[in-house]
């Protein structure tokens, strides 16, 4: 493999004192909330440092933990590439991109272009009544019990399924396909990872030979007939645009919508301010999506650059932590403080030309799973003596969420 | 003339006229301003982003600017001059 797991050493070039651990890239389960925990301690930390485990876990990568060097990175094309980022065709011993989060430009500049269209405000708004119903009807099946796991029940379910039927998979795997996502995401064991890419790599394959013979109107049937910069895909990027939708579409939603509830259960404060008045959910989403910004992303330098301070040589990993930028006090004034008035520059999707392909779907999901649940249920909080658990790693989660009301 | 501002450019002296401008062979359509800012950016049947009202209304100026800050490409800018 490319890609050296035998803990690599630190790079001679970075000075011993920058050297640290990063307690949020270790894949593991926690009983505390990390936003409160670890993240305000990182930031009275150097603004960059390097960590030995923080690249997926295996490898040392330089930490950002500043809203405007992450600013700074994500619009730097130049110096910070994608490619191979992820390793997952690596880990399988194999050699595709994920396309598009995998590609650098020019290649992901022509890609883009023909993915955009397909997930436009206006795309996402023609089927959102399907949406807002399928909240409803996992809101449905537990509003009259009292009490919930809002993840088991909710959080997964809801996303998942909607993702499922636009990429045309049956809802009926949809826990077999979880298992799988949970391997290749969130597993510790990096072998573990690699049972989880080669199944879904099986299955995609199956699925996008079926597609082929039968086309049908979904995501996988379309990436079939993309045409970019004039010619279609070749099959190593439709299934690399597959895995990146398969990837996208059954994880983060589910972080985001877990972590907003977690925030009004354990603040029933703002539930109120919200069933009050419920023109301010939007920006209460916009809020919390800052607060509790979930994935953390990766980049290579190709090019000896200085950035906060410290010297990056080619070569040399980066993590940057989403998490971190939304809460770093040099861009947000009190960053701990859930203002719903703030009306401050979210960078929970992204930031530059990586940022998500789906963000207008996630928003609309996420929106309407709190309109939804607010007008439904009454005030709810976490139910006693429940510990919350926390996965962290390239994507904080809320792994149950038990609520009553 | 027209002056492209950057962050620090913004000229508070003489007669204001800001205008909205995009550079449509940069866009690549991820509509972000659009959803920040529909009353000003549109996209079109070409998948670009076009510009729905030339002169910037005060009212409409911060999500302008948030649009231009975010603009994945860098596409959008705001322009100074006498039109």
């Amino acid at each position: 493999m490319e890609l050296n797991y035998a803990t690599p050493g630190i790079p001679d070039h970075v000075p011993p004192e920058l050297v640290r651990p990063y307690e949020l890239a270790e894949r593991r389960t926690i009983y505390e909330n990390p936003y409160e925990a670890i993240i305000p301690a990182v930031h009275e930390g150097p603004a960059a440092f390097m960590s030995p485990h923080a690249y997926l876990g295996v490898a040392p990568a330089w930490v950002f933990r500043r809203a405007a060097d992450i600013k700074k990175i994500l619009m730097d094309n130049e110096n910070f590439i994608k490619k191979g980022n992820t390793s997952f065709a690596r880990m399988i011993g194999e050699d595709w991109d994920v396309i598009p989060t995998e590609l650098d430009p020019p290649r992901h500049t022509a890609v883009r272009r023909m993915l955009n269209p397909m997930f436009t405000p206006a795309k996402v708004g023609a089927f959102e009544h399907k949406v807002r119903e399928r909240a409803r009807d996992y809101i449905s099946a537990f509003k009259d019990r009292g009490h919930c796991d809002l993840i088991k029940e909710f959080a997964v379910p809801y996303p998942v399924s909607i993702f499922l039927d636009l990429l045309g998979l049956p809802t009926a795997r949809m826990s077999e396909f979880l298992e799988w996502e949970f391997a290749l995401i969130h597993a510790s064991e990096l072998e573990d990872r690699v049972v989880g890419v080669r199944a879904v790599k099986a299955y995609l394959t199956e699925v996008i030979e079926e597609r082929r013979r039968r086309p049908g109107d979904d995501l996988i049937s379309n990436a079939l007939q993309l045409e970019v910069e004039g010619k279609k895909l070749t099959p190593d990027e439709v299934f690399g645009h597959c895995f990146n939708l398969f990837i996208g579409g059954l994880d983060t939603v589910t972080a985001n919508i877990g972590l907003h509830f977690m925030h009004l259960a354990m603040h029933q404060d703002h539930q109120q301010q919200l069933r009050d008045d419920p023109a301010v959910i939007p920006a209460a989403m916009m809020e919390m999506l800052r607060a509790y910004s979930a994935t953390s992303h990766q980049r290579i330098c190709s090019n000896d650059v200085e950035i906060a301070g410290v010297r990056i040589k080619a070569g040399d990993r980066l993590l940057v932590p989403l998490p971190l930028a939304g809460r770093d006090p040099e861009m947000y004034e009190s960053p701990n403080e859930i203002r719903f008035g703030r009306n401050a520059t979210v960078l929970t999707f992204g930031f530059g030309i990586h940022r998500c392909l789906g963000v207008y779907l996630a928003q609309r999901e996420i929106q309407f799973a709190l309109q939804e649940m607010l007008s439904s249920v009454p005030t709810f909080r976490v139910r006693k003596d429940f510990r919350i658990p926390f996965r962290v790693g390239g994507v904080i989660h809320t792994w149950s969420l038990e609520i009553e009301w | 003339m027209v002056t492209a501002i950057g962050d620090a450019g913004e000229r508070r002296d003489g007669p204001r006229n800001l205008r909205a401008a995009v550079d449509r062979t940069a866009c690549c359509g991820y509509a972000l301003c659009v959803e920040i800012c529909p009353d000003m950016y549109e996209l079109g049947d070409d998948n670009v982003v076009h510009i729905i009202q030339a002169t910037i209304p005060d009212e409409l100026m911060e999500r302008v600017r948030r649009a231009v800050e975010l603009c994945p490409q860098s596409a959008l800018s705001i322009e100074e001059g006498d039109f």
